[in-house]
């Protein structure tokens, strides 16, 4: 399969935080969703991918391509040629139009298309005498998302883009990127909080926790596979002294009602132990048995 | 470069009459009390375009701008030679602003004689001495831009005012160091030996503009390899 972005053993090493061998990659026809808690190392493995920062080891490749901090300048500048980007903010200067910021984009991408941004804008109701600053939170989102898509780009790079909207404008957005992802080629890097439309969209799910890559599984395997069990305190030692987990592989959660306990195959968990209550997993119980859970 | 080029003169183009507005009057306001037409340009000439310079350097802090025209396709490079293309335009623009409303002052002060405020403008006026100030304007503000812009770029708006004032004064005193007593006496000798002829002037003007330019351009040079380092 074709990598839109490849990174291999990224580190980089900040005053009391350092990014540590970071993997990640993004095939063609494939969403990748980001995830990790706040200050997990997700924006710093952005900003490196698109050479906002210079990574201290690791290798970064777009489309094939070499994209590190030694990269050739015009080399990475054709790459982005190929990508959209959508950061956290609408980041556009503030006291610039919407119909300026397309004129500004049309000047950097050699593929974009006016025709296309005006009908995004009208999509999306955007007028294009309004200033960046007197948008909305959504509007601003939409405005980034336009601008990121009317160059039809090979890989999107969405960094909590979804982030503040209401439920009803992320549907939207995420139609917007179902629409965009029936190109087969297209790929999209998508770091989100919000794992309710990681879990409509995503195909992969990489977990990042202080600067390390937790896991990196496809979605399936967490929405379709796996399964949280409920337990008792004497269904937890059952299980735990069945040998069903190998030694370092039971994961799970202490509450005050009981023990949750992650069955990465919870149809062979169900046959196993038919009387504990389970539960399918969603990437929010399975990130918190893997980020917070106790191991045995 | 085109890109970023572009992103500065929207940008601009937003304070544009605002600022004009104010250096004009002020420009305007400082001949009559002065007496004399020379200061206007000049006045119109370093306000204008330092005030919009410092406006679109702050406005890249705001929102994430400065890194997310890094994700844009645009090298480093583009950056820093756009926008020192985009600052010389605004002197250039600053200084035919400031020619403008020194013409329009002429002109009405020719027209209306009467006018004891207008008539003491024109009182010894001298082409030549309009041209030097005007020129010397930009040379200054090519002057400071080349100072500061590189602390700008390397460090950003917030953490560069406060390293300004210090390379500042440490430039001043190179200056004062390098150029020895003997030396500028004789350097000011030579340039009232050219102040003398039409002829002395366009070498001088055309020798100030050179020199301003080549120290602009070392400037761009420096903040590009500065910007390159940057991590944002």
């Amino acid at each position: 399969m074709n990598d839109l972005l490849r990174i291999r053993s990224l580190s980089k090493h900040y005053d009391g935080f350092d990014l540590k061998d970071v993997d990640l990659t993004v095939p063609a026809g494939s969403v990748v969703g980001f995830v990790g808690s706040n200050g997990a190392g997700k924006t710093t493995t952005i900003k490196a991918a698109l050479g906002l920062i210079f990574p201290d080891a690791g290798s970064i490749e777009l489309f094939g391509q070499s994209a590190g901090a030694h990269a050739n300048a015009k080399a990475v500048k054709r790459a982005k040629q190929r990508i959209g980007v959508v950061l956290d903010a609408c980041s556009f200067p503030e006291e610039m139009t919407v119909g300026a910021v397309g004129a500004l984009m049309s000047c950097s991408y050699d593929a974009w298309s006016p025709a296309d941004f005006e009908q995004r804008l009208a999509q999306f109701e955007l007028p294009k005498d309004r200033a960046v600053k007197d948008l909305s939170r959504g509007m601003g989102m939409k405005l980034s998302l336009a601008c990121a898509l009317s160059h039809n780009p090979d890989l999107l790079i969405l960094d909590e883009a979804t982030a503040g909207l209401d439920p009803l404008a992320r549907d939207e957005a995420l139609d917007i990127l179902r629409a965009y992802m029936r190109d087969e080629r297209h790929g999209i890097l998508m770091s989100s909080h919000i794992t309710s439309d990681l879990e409509k969209i995503a195909d992969y799910v990489v977990c990042i926790d202080a600067g390390r890559v937790v896991f990196s599984v496809e979605k399936d395997a967490i929405t379709d596979l796996a399964g949280v069990a409920h337990c008792r305190a004497s269904d937890f030692e059952r299980i735990e002294a069945s040998g069903f987990f190998a030694p370092g592989e039971l994961r799970y959660l202490r509450h005050p009602y009981g023990i949750d306990v992650l069955a990465p195959d919870r149809f062979a968990f169900a046959e196993n132990f038919g009387n504990v209550a389970l539960d399918r997993a969603d990437i929010d119980s399975y990130l918190a048995l893997m980020l917070k859970g106790e191991i045995r | 470069m085109k890109a970023m080029f572009l992103s500065d003169v929207l940008v601009a183009r937003k304070y544009l009459a605002q600022q004009l507005v104010i250096s004009i009057l002020v420009g305007a306001f400082i001949a009559i009390m002065m007496g004399n037409l020379y200061a206007t340009a000049p006045t119109i000439g370093v306000m204008m375009p330092f005030s919009l310079a410092v406006t679109i350097l702050a406005l890249d802090e705001r929102a994430g701008w400065q890194q997310f025209r890094l994700a844009l396709p645009i090298t480093r490079a583009d950056v820093v030679i756009g926008r020192y293309a985009s600052f010389a335009l605004l002197c250039l623009a600053g200084i035919a602003v400031g020619l403008l409303a020194t013409l329009i002052l002429i002109v009405a002060a020719q027209a209306a004689p009467t006018v004891p405020q207008l008539a003491v403008l024109m009182e010894n006026f001298s082409w030549q001495a309009l041209l030097i100030a005007s020129v010397a304007s930009v040379a200054i503000l090519l002057l400071m831009l080349s100072i500061i812009m590189p602390a700008f770029v390397r460090f950003g708006m917030t953490k560069a005012v406060r390293l300004v004032p210090l390379i500042v004064i440490v430039f001043v005193l190179i200056a004062f160091q390098a150029i020895d007593g003997n030396i500028a006496a004789e350097l000011v000798k030579n340039v009232e030996g050219l102040l003398q002829t039409p002829g002395g002037d366009a070498a001088l003007v055309a020798g100030v503009l050179a020199l301003a330019a080549a120290l602009y351009a070392v400037s761009a040079a420096l903040s590009v390899k500065l910007y390159a380092k940057r991590e944002l």
